[in-house]
C-alpha cells in the first residue's frame, strides 16, 4: 500500500490542528505538510491539497488552481466551514469539498469517503507488509554490503528499480538503515551472522 | 500559549518532559509558586527566549521562526550545546546502561544481546560524530560570522579558517541522525524477541520516544532557526566584502 501524502494549505491554527490530529488517525496517512503560502499548490506533489479559500483572493485562488489542474492526478479539496459554503466556488474548482463544521465522526467519515473513493486501486487500503520474494533478494544482498549499483547489475534491472524495491522494503518494515535491515535480515534467517556486511 | 505570569509549577503538571528542558537553562525544583517571569529574573535568564522555546516544544504547530530568529546566536548556539552535553552526559548514558549495561536487557538467545548491543554502539557513534561536528566546526564558525555581522569586520580571518565553507553544506549533510534512533525502537518493539525482562525494554523505549521527541525539536531549530540565520548573514558579509 502507497501511503498518501496531504498539503493543507491554510493559516488556520484550528484547521491546521484538526486535520493533522484526523488525518494522522487514518491508516493511509503518509506525510502531512503545511503551508500559508497558495503558490505552493504549483509545487506540490501531494496526493491531496486541502485549501482554505480564504488565504486568498478569489481570483488568485482561481487562477493558481488552474496551475496544477490535469497534470498530475492531484485532488483538490476545499475547506469550508458550511454545507452551503460549496455553493460558492465555481463548479469544477474544487473536486470535493470537507465540511469542518461537524463532529469528529462525520469528519471522519466524509475524510474516509474523499480518500478511499478518488485513488487508483493500487493505492487503496491493503495493510499487506510482506516482503515479496524479489524484495527478499534485494535485501539479502543489502544486508551483505552490496551497494545499489551492484545489486542493479546482479540481478539485471535497473538502479530505478532496485531503489523503488528498496523503499518498498522501508515503508513495509519500518527500518531505514542498512545496519538496521542487516539486524532484520539476521532476525529472520535471511544471512547468516558471520556473512552481515 | 505560556506567557511570563504562568506559574512554573504548572507547567510541569502539562508537561513533565519539561523538566529536562528546564535543566538546561539551569533551572531546578523546588519552584513553590514562582511564576517564569521570578524564575528567570532570579536566574538571569532571557525571558523572551526561554518562552519561545517552551511554547514550541508544548506544540509543534506553534513555531515562531521569526522570533527566534531575532536572538542574538550565541543565545542560540548556547542552547542547543548544552542539548548536547544532555544527550551525551544524560540521556545515552542512560539508554546504554538498559542496553549494553550488565544489569540490562537479557535475551534468552545471547546473539540477539549482541545484535541489539552491536546496532546502538553504531548509532551511538553517529551521534557522537554528529554532535562533535557541530560543536566543534558548525557552532564556532556561526559565532564568527555573527561577529563579522555585527562589527562590520572584514571576512579575511573567517576565510583563512574555514576556506569556502559555507552553512549551506552544514544543511545538506543534516539529517540522517534520526533515522537509526528510529531502526533502534522498531528493532526493540517489532523484531527481537521478549527478552527475559521485558520490563527494561518497557523503560528503555520511553527514553527512547523521549529522546526522538526531544530530538527532532532540537533539530528543528537548528535547521528552521539557526541555519537561516546564519546563512542570512552569511549573504550580507559577502555581499559587503565583494565592494
Ligand atoms: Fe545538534
Ligand atoms: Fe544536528
Amino acid at each position: 500500500m502507497r501511503l498518501i501524502n496531504y498539503l493543507v494549505i491554510t493559516e488556520s491554527y484550528i484547521y491546521r490542528t484538526g486535520l493533522r490530529f484526523l488525518l494522522e488517525e487514518l491508516d493511509s496517512t503518509g506525510k502531512i505538510y503545511f503551508s500559508d503560502d497558495i503558490s505552493q499548490i504549483g509545487k506540490s506533489n501531494a496526493d491531496f491539497l486541502f485549501i482554505d479559500p480564504r488565504i486568498t483572493t478569489r481570483d488568485i485562488l482561481e487562477q493558481e488552481i488552474h496551475t496544477v489542474k490535469n497534470d498530475n492526478g492531484t485532488i483538490l479539496v476545499g475547506l469550508i466551514n458550511h454545507e452551503k459554503e460549496a455553493n460558492l466556488f465555481p463548479t469544477g474548482l474544487f473536486q470535493f469539498f470537507l465540511d469542518l463544521s461537524g463532529s469528529k465522526s462525520e469528519i471522519t467519515r466524509s475524510l474516509n469517503e474523499i480518500t478511499r473513493n478518488s485513488l487508483p486501486s493500487g493505492k487503496r487500503n491493503a495493510r499487506e507488509e510482506k516482503l515479496s520474494v524479489r524484495e527478499k533478494t534485494i535485501l539479502r544482498y543489502v544486508a551483505l554490503g552490496h551497494t545499489n549499483r551492484e545489486i542493479a547489475e546482479k540481478l539485471f534491472i535497473s538502479m530505478h528499480t532496485v531503489i523503488t524495491h528498496r523503499k518498498n522494503i522501508t515503508r513495509k518494515l519500518g527500518i531505514k538503515t542498512v545496519s538496521g535491515l542487516t539486524v532484520y535480515a539476521i532476525l529472520n534467517h535471511l544471512i547468516e551472522m558471520n556473512d552481515a556486511g | 500559549m505560556i506567557h511570563e505570569n504562568t506559574k512554573m509549577v504548572d507547567l510541569i503538571h502539562r508537561n513533565y518532559v519539561l523538566i529536562t528542558v528546564f535543566s538546561r537553562f539551569g533551572i531546578s525544583l523546588g519552584f513553590g509558586d514562582k511564576t517564569i517571569q521570578q524564575v528567570c529574573e532570579e536566574k538571569n535568564i532571557n525571558i523572551r527566549f526561554f518562552l519561545e522555546i517552551i511554547n514550541s516544544f508544548l506544540d509543534h504547530d506553534y513555531f515562531p521562526q521569526e522570533q527566534l530568529k531575532s536572538f542574538p546566536i550565541k543565545l542560540i548556539v548556547d542552547y542547543l550545546t548544552i542539548t548536547h552535553q544532555y544527550y551525551l552526559g544524560k540521556t545515552i548514558p542512560e539508554i546504554e546502561e538498559i542496553i549494553s549495561g550488565e544489569k540490562g536487557i537479557c535475551y534468552e538467545n545471547k546473539e540477539h544481546n549482541y545484535l541489539l548491543n552491536n546496532f546502538f554502539q553504531e548509532y551511538k557513534k553517529e551521534l557522537i560524530t554528529h554532535i562533535t561536528r557541530e560543536d566543534e566546526l558548525v557552532f564556532p564558525y556561526a559565532l564568527q560570522v555573527e561577529e563579522c555581522f555585527l562589527q562590520h569586520k572584514s571576512t579575511d580571518t573567517l576565510f583563512e579558517k574555514y576556506g569556502n565553507y559555507s552553512i549551506g553544506h552544514y544543511l545538506q549533510a543534516h539529517d540522517n541522525i534520526e533515522e537509526k534512533l528510529f531502526d533502534l525502537k522498531n528493532i526493540i518493539i517489532k523484531y527481537l524477541p521478549p527478552p527475559k525482562n521485558p520490563e527494561l525494554c518497557y523503560q528503555v523505549i520511553v527514553l527512547l520516544f523521549n529522546l526522538e521527541k526531544d530530538m527532532n525539536d532540537h533539530s528543528r531549530i537548528e535547521e528552521k532557526v539557526f541555519v537561516p540565520k546564519v546563512s542570512m548573514m552569511e549573504k550580507v558579509i559577502l555581499n559587503k566584502n565583494k565592494k
